[in-house]
Order: structure tokens, then sequence, then C-alpha cells
């Protein structure tokens, strides 16, 4: 008999059902196995946390010195004082980064089982996973869990593992639990993992169910910003992060060919999603569009699935008569659950304004009911011309009315100048209010602050009509995951340092400065070579600028993991490929073992693989979570100043020397390294103080001469260009002459005898000077047992 | 009544900038100019952090005169740009990094001559200062006066929000606190 899945009677025992559900040969999982630590538990890693923080120390910049937790408080804390727990404030700020990792990790585990449930109810366990041309499918999952996935089913132990290990991080948090720092950090980068392979259990079932693309460098380009719709169309706006619901929404609207008479796009990463299911989807942007959409009246319908939606979006679309599906359980806005009635009920019901909005958690039948209702409602709502914004002779009163308390200042997270903005206005010059669109992040702060009741988000979009309507970009939509073939032309110039780095532009759009900046990095770093990914938010707003002939980056660099290219992975959980690409880099090019491996990996890539996260504007608690996972990873993160928020960074000290020790993995000798890679996770203030860092980040104790070289010129020339000064630490990079860049090279070895290094000008080699010399062979590693010594 | 005789109060509007930015129960008491100024005369290793809004000629003059006094400047954010060309002993540093060293006994300072007993500073982007000096405020023994524009709870002492005319005259009575050289 051969034994499959499933249910079975058997013959004389009617009463009897055997149910089958996994079936595993002797020894086949263990077989899979190996690294020491597969399905790690809590503390399972913690030798390797504690190696990255004895050199990347906490740092904590606490928003609350109290802690409210339990009824023993508030107890004040400042000063580092101890609460009535026991609890000080280190370890309290501690507590809260292992809190946010937490969230961030529960938001896309949740996520990731949301769609497993889902789709294994609709194409079953056995579906096959399929990313594309690669051996090393889901490169994390390897990693963690210590096998191979092969069917979407494969993926159950895995979330069960991730939702058991967040409710034991979770335990740890409660009064009287953990009490140390150090050991609430290595338990945030546990969840930082966690969330990590959370993401990749989400993307890689819905690219292989869904057909997204699969690894294609070469994906179409879809349509981004908020004047890229025809408002004159019913108008559909997706809002969150899951495919689930839009997908159906995409697939009736397809059947029915319904894309010339309706228009559809998203808001945040559902928007990214859409456009990889279906090419007609487009992108109106991040969620500090959410708002400033929601406001312009545009939208006939508003459909929300999870993360990243406003609280109030609720109330905001109710105001202009704009009806809100809910789809997903995890937001409900306590609106009536019409799952089970009939499709022509609910339309003539919101249609109607009977009901402000539904809960619908049957996705089919929100598929037949939202172009329904789009085509019902937008006829009156258009007939109505609904929207939220002042028109003309009420801009004025309103501009008119600001006492220029700065109080909407104080209470802007960008301290925006709005009342010189309302200054100028009077007069009639607008441009103030154009700038101010593009730095203001949408959060609507500035409306309950004003003591004249100025409506001060609608005034700042009603004045920036003009530049608003020119708001159409373009971006390539997402790939998925970095083919193996890709990696295997790349990987050697990554680890030896020819390609100086990859910067990899993730995360939300609370940036310090507005859009334009990340553009502005980008746009510098792919003219220096660097291999540039992005996902989620910052994809979309790479892709809002054009140049001089009207081209988005995205038209102007390929989709390939080579230099110089522009690559968007695609949504929030698609940034557990980007991680990933690391593992693949480590497994690939180097031959490492990945299947219950993470220490080995993260180790290879935190010595080696000079890839650096940006999330200039991080906001939320899964970016944090993203960022830490990284960090596990051996990959630094850069935020934005609002990054502080955090509470928690992982800085290096280069003063320290003996937290610079790494073995060399062919004897097991010290070796006194550079600070490289500097920090783990850190904030900077403006992008010209970025630039150069990134640079700096991508430094990594094994790049051969030419790679060090390369690196170098770019550090020290962004230094120059952006903060106009050498930089102070540039020499400590240098090994030997060959370190130099080939055209500075003379100017700078005199740089470097002013310093007091010694220089053989006759032989043009450095004789003194250097921490340690360049050896090809060098073998970095921080992890003892992997040295050869210790495993004879 | 000219420049010099006018009173300068900066102890009004003592109430973090950022309106929701309440730290706890030890917030910054509000200081008049004259005493910020002779507390930073009389700090044997004081620092001055500036940051990227140092820009605007106002207020880099005054910054410049005070470094033009002997004190150290810890140019943060992209502050460089401005300060780099002025003789003055100036230092780029990261800001966030700048917090971790300062909480660290160990550390040598940015020349390497030791670590800072008073630390003071402006032109920062506000909740970016504010976060970073929650780190000195709760982890270091170092006093940390500020004398930016706006009020910083995280401080030992701050001024108010101040109007720029009021905060540019506060900077000239702190710069004739300090010696001459």
């Amino acid at each position: 008999m051969i034994v499959k899945k499933g249910s079975f009677v058997i013959e004389g025992l009617e009463n009897v059902q055997i149910n089958i559900g996994k079936i595993t040969e002797t020894g086949q999982e263990e077989s899979q196995i190996e690294g020491p630590t597969p399905r790690p538990e809590i503390i399972s890693l913690r030798n390797w946390d504690y190696r990255l923080l004895n050199r990347y120390n906490p740092v904590y910049t606490p928003t609350s010195d109290t802690c409210d937790y339990c009824t023993y408080g508030k107890c004040d804390l400042t000063g580092n004082k101890e609460g009535a727990c026991g609890i000080d404030l280190e370890s309290q700020s501690a507590r809260e980064a292992l809190k946010i990792s937490i969230m961030g990790a529960a938001c896309h585990s949740a996520h990731g089982r949301h769609l497993l449930n889902y789709l294994i109810r609709k194409y079953g366990e056995d579906h096959p996973i399929d990313v594309g041309p690669s051996n090393l499918k889901a490169p994390l999952t390897e990693t963690i869990m210590g096998f191979q996935p092969k069917i979407i089913g494969d993926f159950l132990p895995v979330l069960e593992y991730v939702e058991e290990q967040l409710t034991q991080l979770t335990a740890s948090i409660n009064t009287g639990q953990e009490g140390a720092a150090v050991d609430f950090e290595s338990k945030a980068l546990h969840a930082g993992m966690l969330d990590l392979l959370g993401m990749e259990v989400a993307d890689v079932i819905q690219i292989s169910c869904l057909n997204l693309p699969k690894a294609d460098e070469n994906t179409p380009m879809a349509e981004v910003g908020m004047g890229i719709l025809d408002p004159k169309k019913p108008v559909v706006i997706c809002v969150g992060h899951n495919i689930a619901a839009p997908a159906y929404i995409l697939d009736y609207m397809d059947r029915d060919g319904l894309f010339d008479k309706i228009e559809i796009a998203g808001l945040c990463c559902t928007a990214h999603d859409m456009t990889r299911y279906n090419k007609m989807a487009k992108i109106i942007g991040s969620m500090s569009k959410e708002l400033k959409y929601i406001r312009s009246g545009i939208p006939d319908v508003l459909v929300t699935d999870e993360q990243c939606v406003r609280a109030d979006i609720l109330k905001e679309a109710q105001k202009l008569l704009i009806p809100v599906i809910a789809t997903n359980e995890k937001i409900t806005y306590g609106l009536p659950d019409r799952s089970n009635d009939p499709v022509d009920a609910i339309v003539e019901d919101l249609a109607s304004g009977k009901q402000a909005g539904a809960l619908i958690l049957d996705l089919e039948k929100v598929g037949e009911v939202i172009p329904k209702l789009a085509m019902k409602v937008a006829p009156i709502r258009k007939a109505k011309g609904i929207t939220a914004l002042p028109g003309d002779e009420e801009f004025k009163r309103l501009v008119s009315k600001c006492t220029k308390c700065l109080q909407c200042t104080r209470d802007c997270p960008q301290s925006l100048p709005i009342s010189d903005a309302m200054a100028a206005a009077v007069c009639g010059d607008l441009t103030k209010f154009e700038v101010l669109h593009d730095k203001c992040v949408g959060c609507g702060r500035c409306d309950y602050s004003c003591p004249v009741d100025i409506p001060v988000l609608n005034v700042i979009e009603k004045a920036s009509q003009r530049v608003i309507r020119e708001e159409k970009g373009k971006v390539r939509i997402g790939r998925g995951q970095i083919g193996d073939p890709e990696i295997r032309e790349e990987g050697r110039n990554l680890v030896l340092g020819t390609t100086p780095g990859v910067l990899a532009f993730v995360g939300c759009g609370n940036y310090p400065d507005g859009t334009k900046d990340v553009y502005d990095v980008v746009e510098e770093m792919l003219q220096r070579s660097y291999i540039i990914i992005s996902s989620g938010c910052s994809a979309m707003d790479i892709g809002m600028y054009k140049d001089k002939e009207g081209k988005t980056l995205y038209e102007r660099y390929p989709g390939r993991f080579i230099k110089g290219n522009l690559l968007n992975t695609g949504s929030c959980v698609s940034n557990a490929h980007i991680a990933a690409t690391t593992i693949k880099v480590a497994s690939i090019f180097a031959g490492r073992k990945t299947k219950g491996n993470w220490e080995e990996i993260a180790d290879y890539v935190l010595n080696r693989v000079g890839a650096v996260g940006i999330a200039w504007g991080a906001y939320s608690q899964k970016a944090f979570a993203i960022a830490t996972g990284c960090n596990r990873l051996g990959i630094p993160v850069v935020t934005g100043p609002h990054g502080t928020k955090y509470r928690r960074a992982f800085i290096g000290k280069p003063y320290r020397k003996e937290t610079w020790n790494v073995l060399d993995g062919r004897d097991g000798s010290v070796i006194n390294v550079e600070p490289a890679p500097e920090h783990l996770m850190i904030t900077a203030e403006t992008k010209n103080e970025l630039m150069p860092l990134l640079a700096k980040l991508c430094f990594r104790p094994s790049d051969n001469s030419l790679g060090r070289a390369i690196k170098l010129t770019h550090y020290i020339e962004l230094s120059e260009k952006y903060m106009k000064k050498m930089p102070d630490d540039w020499h400590t990079y240098v090994r030997s002459e060959a370190d130099l860049p080939v055209a500075k090279r003379e100017q700078l070895m005199k740089l470097l005898e002013e310093k007091g290094w010694k220089i053989d000008w006759e032989k043009k080699k450095i004789t003194e000077g250097p921490l340690r010399k360049v050896d090809v062979s060098f073998q970095p590693t921080n992890v003892p047992r992997l040295c050869k010594e210790a495993k004879k | 009544m000219n420049r010099e005789e006018k009173i300068i109060d900066t102890t009004r509007q003592a109430v973090p900038f950022n309106t929701g930015n309440i730290p706890g129960p030890k917030m910054a008491r509000a200081v008049m100019p004259a005493v910020s100024g002779k507390m930073l005369a009389k700090a044997k290793r004081p620092l001055l952090i500036v940051g990227s809004e140092v820009h605007e000629k106002d207020v880099l003059d005054r910054v410049v005169a005070i470094g033009r006094t002997g004190v150290q400047i810890a140019a943060v954010g992209d502050a460089y740009i401005s300060l780099g060309d002025k003789g003055l002993d100036v230092h780029y540093a990261n800001m966030h990094a700048l917090a971790s060293y300062l909480c660290d006994a160990r550390w040598q300072g940015l020349d390497g001559k030791g670590g800072y007993d008073f630390v003071t500073f402006l032109g920062i982007t506000y909740y970016y200062a504010s976060q970073a000096i929650s780190a000195l405020k709760n982890f270091s023994n170092i006093k940390v006066v500020s004398i930016d524009r706006y009020y910083h709870p995280n401080a030992y002492m701050s001024f108010g929000n101040l109007k720029k005319d009021v905060f540019i005259a506060a900077l000239d009575e702190i710069i004739a606190q300090l010696p001459k050289k």
C-alpha cells in the first residue's frame, strides 16, 4: 500500500478514520541539517548576539524616562534609576526594543499566516514552491529552520515555529521576567530574525501561488503618483499590504473587461503586490499619501486589508461618502460583518449610504462587490463633486486666518514652516506650499493643533494641485527574489569589493526632508556603480522623479543584480529577499552550508558582504524589526534622524581597538582589523551626511586591494562632495599602497606621511603605519569554532 | 536702548517645542544666556555640538565667534560644510555615535585629549537633538546645557522657545561671557 496524505477508512473498521498529515521518511529531515542551530530557540544564538553586542554596543535614547507597564508604577527611571520591579532605564529601553521587534515580527508573520491559510485552502498544501531560477528557494527558511521547503504546506511548521517563538519572547517582557539589557537585546535580535522568516513565507507563497514575477529582472513598469488616475472614472483604492482581497477584485475586473471603465490603484505595499499580480493596477504612493488622497475625494471606494492603514480611515472616508470595505480580521473598524450577505444587498446598502462600510471576509465576494459598488457610487459622488479640499475663495479665507502661532509647526513631525507658506499664499504665492507638499508626511496632526480651526492639510493639498497633477512616475514592478544565476555572476565582485556595495533602500515615507532626498541619494550611488535594491514605499518614492529627459531612475537603470543597476523586489514582505540575497552569496559564491547554520552565514555576511540597508523614512515597528533582523544577519542599517525615536541603535566604537579583533579562519590567530563595518544600526541627520556614511559602511575586512581602493575612492569622494572634507578616518582603511585609489595614490601617500606613516618613495610603498597588511587569503571570522584549528 | 542694554529673557516659553516631547519628571531648567555663558566659560573641557541648521549666516557667525574663544566644536550632520574652513577646532561627528561615545567614560574625546565635562549644543534637527541628548541625560554624568533656539526637556538647562531675534541676542550674550582670545 502506498501511504499518501489524507483521510482513510479501513475496511471492516468503518467507524475508524485515520488522518495522515505530513509524511517524513526516516532520517529525511535530520539529513538535511547542515549547521548546529536548526529551529533556534530564544537563546540558541545568544553567543552570536553577544559577539555582535560586544562590538556594536546598544545606545539608548529613551523617549520616556518612566515605566508604566505594571501597577507598581509609574516608575521614574531617570538617570538609569531602578523602578519598583528592579528594572533600570537601560534594561527598560532594551525591553522596549524587544517589544517593538516583536510587534513588527508578529505583523509580518501574521500576514504570512493569513496568506498561507488562504492559499492552502485555494491551491492545496501540495502546491509547489516556484520562485524562479533558484536552488535556494527560501534561503532564510533553510538557514533558520534547517530544511528546504518544496511545497507551500512545508511552511506550516515554519509559521508554527515563528508563532511559538514570538510567544516565548513576548512572555519575557512581562514584569518579573527578563531583567538584563543584553539579553533583551539578544531576544530582540531573535525577534528580528523571526520577522525576516515570516516575511519570506509570505512572499514566497504568494509568488508561487499567484504567479507574481519570479526573479524577473525585466518586469514592466507601473505608474506611480497622485496624478496618475483619471478622476472622472470610478476609482477603487486598496490600502494596506495583503494582496489576497485585491487579487479577487483584479480578477473580476479582468474577467469582465473593466480596466477601461474603472481605475484601480493601491496605497502602500498592497499597491506593489497588485502590480505584481496584474500590471493594469497602479500605485498612488506610500502611507504618506493616504490621508492626502482620501481628502482629495478622488477615491469612490476604499478597500482595506492590513498594516499601514490609518486608524481614522473610516472616519475620514465617511465625511466624503466613500464606502470602506474591510477585508481582513485584523482591521475591522466596528463595521458590520456582511460576509454572508448577498452581493447586491451589500452594494445597495453601501451605495445608498445606509452603511458607511462593511467587513467582508469572503474574498470572492469582495471581488464582485467592489467593482459593482464603484460603478454605482461613483456617479453619485462625482455629481456632487465631493472633496475635502477647499474652493478658491474658501482657500483665501482660510490662509488669511493664520495667526502665525506656530502650533502646527510644533505638532508637525517634520516641524514644517507652515505659517510662512500661509503668509506667502495670502500674497498669492503658492510655491512654499508646493514645497511643503513633498516634505509633508500627511499625518494631519496640524489639523488638530490649529487654534483657529484651519484644516491645514487640506490647505496644503489645495495649494499644491498643480504639482499633484504632475505627480506621475514609473516603478519597475517588484521582481521577487534575486535568482541564483545573478548571484553567481556578481557574488565574487561583492565579496572582493570590486562592486562597491549593495545598498537596500527600504521602508516607509517618514523622511526628514521630503521624498526627493531618496531619489537624490539613489541617483548618486547608481552613478557610482553601487547595486541599489529597493522595496516598499522607498521603491515607490525612488520612481517619483524624472531627469531632464523625463525619465525616472527605473527607466534609466536596468534591473539586474549587477553593479549600477536598480532593482525593486516588491512589497514590504519582499524585504526578505534582500536579506536572503546575502545568504545566497554565502551559499552560492562561497559554498557555505545554509541549513540550520545561521551563525556561520551571518558571520560570513558581516565580514565579507558589503551590504547596507537604508530605511531613511522608517516609521513603523515593522521597519525596526526588519532592521534588527538584518543586524543579526550581519547587515548594517542606517535610518533617518527619526530613527532615534526607536530608542535603540547598535553603534561601534572605533577607539576601542579590542572590539575589532577577528580570527583568521586558517589558524585561529587574532587579527586586529579596521572598524568594518563600523556600525550595525545608526542614524544620519541629512542626506549629505548619509552618503559618505553609506560608502564607509560598505567596507569589509575581506575586501581585496582593488575592492578596497574602489570603496575608498567613493568614501573620500562622497565626503569631499557632500561634507567638504576628507574623512578623518580614511587612513584607517588603508592596509597597503595598493588599497589607495590609483588616480590619487601619490597625493594620499603624502597625506599618510604627514600622519606619521613611513613611505619608501623610491619604491612607492608604505613601509610603516597600517593597522594590518593585506592578505588575500585572510579568512575573517568572529566565531572560534569556524577556525580550522578548532575544527580538528 | 541698544542691544547690549536690552534684557533678553530666554526663560519664557519653556515647554517642549514638539508638543508631545514630554520625557518624564525631570525636565530642563530654563536658563538665562548669561548663566549658560558663564557655565561654558568655567568648564574645564567643554564641547559645543552644532548641527545641520547652522548654515544661516547670523547663527553661523555666532558659532564661529564661540569657536574662536577656543571652545572645541563637534560638527554633526552636515554642519562641517559651513564650519570647516573657519580655522576653528572643529571635528565632524555623527550625532548618534557622539552621544554613544560621550556616555563612555573611556572615550578620550574628538582630539584624543580626554573626555568632556560640559556639553552645549544648538542648530541640530530638534527631535534628533532631543533624542540624542536623552542618552546623555540618563546614561552619563555630563552636564548638557542647550543654547538652541528651542526648549529641550532632556537637557540639564535650556532656553525656552525663542523668536529668532531673541535667540541671536542670547547667543551674543553668551559670547560676551567667554574669554577673548
